[in-house]
């Protein structure tokens, strides 16, 4: 298959069922929304080592959040309920909490349910106020800029993780380029995020190393520097891969952001540098969910 | 479903306990049923088709017909339905109350929803004493659901309040959230003496606040901003439209905390 003469490799991308949950983030000011926003989404490329997968989902006008002020959702995504339920807290203590005329609400609606305000409240020592309002208890916890209004609980919901595609370019500059194209494109849309810089990663992944403790270490086949020492995967004149992973709420929305992603990068074309695309997996033996890119560019 | 209108034959000589009386659904066949169900008038049992003609109407509700200002316990222990009384009633209006909707066209007696959980209960004219307080014999007020009284209510309302909503459209007479554990009180119209005293946690809202009818007990006046007024503003517009000039306010307050001499953690708050 060749979309605009690039071709795009007969292979899937492996994903796995993960664990999500939305926050909507508030503040007088949206750069001051921007920067809580930015801060709680911080260290949070991979569950490898970060324990959750997040990102901004996407700006909110006033219209569109409870208090009536400018703000941004994020997106967490996490192996587990029990994981989120670790993480969320503690980002949200230090990256929100801590953020100047925030406020924070859950963004999503679920039976299942993990601590927000409810954990952190204690930072009110004793001071702390609740309120219910239309059903939801809201947490009242006072600060030195007045009071930090945070839900008290938010819902977590079933999601999928994992979903790739790997831009192999003749080099760097080409390869950065059409990750810049892939990000446009991926990032209005809602329910999706891509928790890597720039929406890619260099360091792309296999499972396990001949080091013990790592779970993961650097997929070799895609290592141009490494093409004539290991069975590779890359052709002479590929000089740079990198892989965009998304993150969504469905399947059906990983399926479209890769191909909007892909799309987008297949728009540079040859003269762009763009040589192929391909995906990530595991042999298909570790991941539910399986994105083959022909079904999913059909 | 089908709804129900009892229209009052004649005014009822003696205590109507009105308990009983709690909307469900019905098939056209069970109009019979509620013919023959039993209430109480000063100790003794009659059939409601004794006291009121009983008819099908397409609308779901129950809508009762009449000036009813000695029967009690309308709406007690009610758990789902629309009763809609069209007149006056007594007291232990809502009692209980576990779901549902109650709208009272006329006034209301004392003890108006007490011990109450869930549900509304709207009052188009006043109360007396003690709405949303405790049951006699009880600790704990009303501890969920939403009041709302357009016209003016007595002394007490809100005491021992656990949690809830009660929305005044007019005054209150005096000890309003007197030992309010916890909850929310709006008062649009003048307030009594001895606001909140013995207050505990919860919140007094009222533009009209005389700060002399507050207790010593109380902490000082501070302006402060209460973010949350901002989401609670939005959710009441629908009950009253008044809200609205608040909701694109920035909620800042004056507060006063108390009452200092119990927890200290009840606010009351008159918007700037």
């Amino acid at each position: 298959m060749f979309i605009n003469r690039i071709e795009i490799e007969d292979t899937f991308a492996e994903a796995f069922g993960m664990k999500v949950t939305r926050l909507i983030i508030t503040a007088l000011e949206p750069h001051w929304a921007r920067r809580a926003a930015e801060a709680v989404t911080g260290f949070a490329t991979s569950v490898i080592a970060c324990g959750v997968e997040a990102a901004i989902e996407t700006k909110l006008e006033p219209s569109q959040t409870p208090d009536g002020r400018p703000g941004y959702s994020v997106l967490f995504f996490s192996v587990s309920t029990k994981e989120l339920e670790k993480q969320i807290p503690r980002r949200i203590g230090q990256c929100v909490l801590t953020c100047p005329s925030t406020a924070l609400f859950s963004g999503m609606q679920g039976e299942r349910q993990i601590g927000l305000g409810g954990k952190i409240r204690y930072f009110g020592d004793g001071y702390q106020l609740s309120k219910i309002i239309e059903g939801k208890r809201y947490w009242r916890i006072p600060v030195m800029d007045g009071e930090f209004l945070c839900e008290d609980t938010t819902a977590v919901c079933p999601a999928v993780g994992g979903g790739n595609f790997l831009i192999i370019a003749a080099d760097q500059r080409a390869c950065l380029h059409a990750c810049d194209m892939a990000a446009a494109a991926i990032e209005p849309l809602a329910g999706v995020i891509a928790p890597f810089f720039g929406s890619a990663t260099r360091s792309g992944s296999k499972v396990g190393s001949k080091y013990k403790s790592l779970p993961a270490s650097t997929n070799e086949a895609y290592c141009p520097s490494l093409r004539t020492v290991v069975p590779s995967r890359l052709e002479s004149q590929d000089g740079a891969v990198l892989e965009v992973v998304i993150d969504g709420l469905t399947e059906e929305m990983v399926a479209q952001a890769m191909r909007l992603g892909i799309e987008a990068v297949c728009r540079l074309g040859p003269e762009g540098g763009i040589r192929k695309i391909t995906a990530g997996n595991y042999g298909g033996k570790l991941g539910q969910y399986h994105f083959h890119l022909h079904k999913v560019l059909a | 479903m089908t709804g129900i209108e009892l229209l009052l034959r004649q005014p009822i000589t003696g205590v109507l306990d009105a308990s009983p009386i709690k909307p469900r659904s019905l098939d056209p066949q069970g109009i019979g049923e509620v013919e023959n169900l039993q209430v109480e008038v000063s100790g003794q049992q009659v059939s409601l088709a004794e006291l009121f003609q009983v008819r099908a109407t397409s609308v779901s509700a129950w809508v009762v017909q009449g000036d009813l200002p000695n029967s009690i316990r309308w709406g007690c222990g009610l758990k789902q339905g629309e009763l809609i009384i069209e007149g006056n009633v007594g007291n232990e209006v809502g009692t209980l109350m576990q779901g549902g909707d109650l709208l009272i066209r006329g006034n209301v007696g004392n003890y108006l929803a007490c011990g109450m959980r869930r549900g509304q209960i709207v009052v188009q004219g006043n109360a007396q004493d003690f709405v949303g307080g405790a049951m006699p014999g009880q600790r704990r007020g009303m501890s969920g659901g939403c009041v709302i009284v357009r016209g003016n209510v007595g002394d007490r309302a809100g005491d021992r309040m656990r949690r809830g909503t009660l929305l005044v459209g007019g005054d209150v007479g005096d000890y309003c959230a007197s030992r309010m554990i916890a909850g929310t009180i709006a008062i649009w119209g003048k307030v009594g003496s001895q606001l909140g005293v013995m207050m505990r946690r919860g919140t007094v809202w009222a533009p009209q606040l005389d700060p002399n009818m507050i207790p010593l007990s109380f902490s000082q006046p501070q302006v402060v901003l209460l973010p949350h007024l901002m989401l609670w503003y939005r959710s009441l517009v629908t009950q009253d439209e008044r809200f609205k000039s608040f909701v694109h306010r920035e909620p800042m307050v004056t507060r006063w905390f108390g009452d200092l001499g119990s927890q200290g953690l009840g606010e009351i708050v008159s918007p700037i």
